[in-house]
């Protein structure tokens, strides 16, 4: 195992989170002037989470359950983790994306305990979807990062230095949209989390510190999406072309959210099945056919 | 997951009034839904009771704030019946214009509120914007926003000069402009489409035998329109279309809605142009020894029902029957066999009101009474 620790790696760590927070922040704004709002300052999400921190938690009765109160906790973990592999490589070493995928879907599964573990009817039915919805898309980013790494030949995540590579594979980088889209619960893909039908799912019944960490984890995830795409669609050449790309990457977000209205659960099923058959073939494509 | 059941309500981000809905699920399928009420029970009937017939149009103002102007309109139509007077056409042309403003913001409204249960939040606040233009119009002509009745018997609170003609073309221009955009991304949305199409199908049939009226009823091929039916106010100077649509889904009540607006405004730019000059009567003293009168108008919702009982100049007995009443009784049975995801869009199709619709809760040692008709009659008839 190589750990890649120089200055920028280790400052990039500290700040990752502040860094989600100020994504988040820009997300609510662009997403209010779309919406012909003025919006809340980008620096809300940082009062939001600093709030939640103080106050305190609620008297429900999966409170008591240790579970409960620790799942957030981890799961702020595990995401944060993430952060290990991409962008900016800490930890690497032979094949270390198969280590990544096996955290993302960790992430992934805790999300599905908290829901169940949150002793809310709407809870139970959010993580219901999550696990038929994780059957597709988790293969299907598991199959496209397998793609990245076998059209690049690279062992490791951090030897990966190929720019443009939409252009060089379109299929797998739209498959990787689509799973964006569903990861940050982002329109027409947001099933799961859907706020008006099962009013957020699991975080129905979390509150103050646990609520907390869930916020963070969930601008954490929006921030990894956002690097993760930016980077494997166009690659890193400096700091500041890859931020521009970052927020172009988040403004397609935020337009694709603004601009559709959710799609029903058996509909995004159907949808991500025909995901995962083109994110297969574009493997077969790049293995054993050359055009 | 047999029996597994969902309460949806009293508080829940989907329904805008308290209402509480227990679905039976199967997997992520509804087997059997009930519904229970009685949350925004006001008790309006027996407040109108004892009281001096203005006093009750000060009352019936206040049952809903999203069809604020149907309620009066109706309570002054059946008042008027009973003095038997025939309003001067000035009253008549004022009281159909906020008439139509009236259904031209409830319309948007829900527009806005149906998208955003299907998650889009853009257009939300672009039809918040539109209505905007008739909120500020109906401010102008009532100095009300939300309640912004002008009906008085015999007359109307405001009378409107030039100034006001010209002010309401322009902003109803505004949202005239507006309309169509939206109405081509509804009908061509394949997201929307996909969620509103096919979903809670209601037959002609069906809509017939639940006596659904509105919308609603439209939507599934119904003709049926107060407003051509029984014509009152100015209806009868005005040339518009019943909009139908026969499909009888959530998509097509979405549209039969979203047409009704572009026939409001064109009703209300007739009106505007032919609007008749003369004073508008003075509001004298409504006096009644005995009668009784029903009136109904057509509400945005459908047809609003008063029955007015009065005795010894007061209000003897009132019964208000809103649309929203006829449409409970499908909702249910809308929902067997749907999916979770299908709740809010059925519910938001229907337009329920609760706050019109309460109306009587009959609650005997703690156990509601449901009785039949026979029963109903052999007990208290």
């Amino acid at each position: 195992m190589i750990l890649n620790i120089s200055m920028f790696n280790l400052l990039f760590l500290v700040l990752v989170i502040p860094i989600s927070f100020l994504l988040e922040g820009i997300r609510r704004k662009l997403m209010a002037r779309m919406q012909n709002r003025i919006g809340p300052p980008i620096w809300q999400p940082f009062y939001d989470v600093i709030k939640l921190f103080e106050k305190g938690e609620s008297d429900s009765s999966a409170n008591e359950n240790i579970i409960f109160r620790a799942v957030p906790l981890l799961y702020f973990i595990i995401t944060f983790s993430l952060f290990l592999f991409i962008p900016f490589p800490i930890v690497s070493f032979h094949l270390d994306f198969i280590l990544f995928i096996y955290i993302f879907i960790l992430s992934g599964a805790l999300y599905i305990i908290l829901g169940v573990v949150s002793n809310s009817p709407y809870g139970y039915i959010g993580s219901m979807r999550d696990i038929s919805l994780m059957l597709c898309y988790e293969i299907v980013f598991a199959i496209v990062i397998f793609t990245f790494v076998t059209f690049t030949n690279i062992q490791s995540l951090a030897d990966f230095n190929e720019m443009w590579m939409i252009l060089k594979l379109p299929i797998a980088s739209a498959c990787l949209f689509m799973i964006t889209l569903v990861e940050t619960r982002i329109t027409p893909y947001d099933t799961v989390e859907a706020y008006t039908e099962i009013i957020g799912s699991a975080e129905t019944e979390f509150s103050g510190k646990g609520l907390a960490f869930f916020e963070i984890s969930k601008n954490l995830k929006l921030a990894f999406f956002v690097f993760l795409t930016t980077l494997l669609f166009f690659g890193f050449k400096d700091l500041i072309t890859f931020s521009i790309f970052s927020l172009i990457m988040l403004f397609v977000l935020v337009f694709t959210e603004a601009t559709t209205c959710r799609y029903r659960m058996d509909q995004t099923l159907n949808i991500l099945i025909i995901v995962l058959f083109f994110a297969i073939l574009e493997l077969i494509r790049i293995n054993f056919m050359t055009w | 997951m047999h029996d597994f059941k969902l309460p949806i309500g009293p508080h829940h981000a989907a329904i805008d009034e308290p209402s509480c809905l227990r679905v039976s699920m199967d997997g992520n399928y509804i087997v059997e839904a009930s519904l229970r009420l009685g949350y925004a029970h006001k008790g309006i009937e027996k407040l109108l009771e004892g009281k001096r017939i203005e006093q009750g149009l000060h009352i019936v103002d206040h049952i809903c704030g999203i069809c604020s102007v149907a309620h009066p309109s109706c309570y002054v139509r059946a008042i008027e019946k009973m003095l038997n007077y025939e309003p001067t056409p000035r009253v008549n042309y004022i009281r159909t214009i906020v008439s139509e403003l009236g259904r031209v913001q409830s319309h948007i409204f829900w527009a806005g509120f149906m998208l955003h249960e299907i998650g889009f939040e853009t257009m939300l606040a672009y039809f918040l914007r539109e209505r905007e233009h008739v909120l500020e119009i109906l401010e102008r002509l009532t100095g009300n926003r939300v309640h912004f009745a002008i009906h008085k018997v015999r007359t109307v609170r405001n009378d409107i000069n030039d100034d006001d003609v010209r002010f309401i073309k322009e902003k109803i221009a505004e949202v005239e402009k507006k309309i169509p955009d939206y109405v081509k991304t509804i009908e061509t949305n394949k997201v929307i489409k996909a969620r509103l199409v096919d979903v809670g199908t209601i037959t002609k049939k069906m809509a017939k035998n639940y006596s659904l009226v509105g919308p609603i009823a439209r939507g599934s091929g119904v003709f049926i329109d107060v407003r051509k039916d029984d014509p009152y106010e100015a209806y009868e100077e005005v040339d518009f279309n019943i909009v139908t649509e026969m499909n009888g889904d959530a998509h097509a009540r979405m549209l039969v809605r979203m047409d009704e607006i572009l026939e409001s405004i064109k009703i209300i730019k007739q009106l505007l142009k032919n609007i008749p000059e003369g004073p508008v009567p003075q509001f004298p003293p409504v006096i009644i020894e005995e009668g009784m009168e029903v009136g109904r108008v057509e509400a945005p919702r459908g047809e609003n029902f008063h029955l007015i009982k009065i005795k010894d100049r007061k209000i003897d007995r009132a019964r208000i029957r809103p649309p929203t009443f006829n449409f409970m009784s499908i909702f249910t049975k809308l929902l067997e066999g749907r999916e979770i995801g299908d709740v809010p869009v059925i519910q938001a199709s229907l337009d329920p009101c609760y706050a019109c619709m309460e109306r009587v809760v009959v609650i005997k040692d703690g156990k509601t009474e449901v009785l039949n008709e026979d029963d109903f009659k052999h007990k208290y008839v």
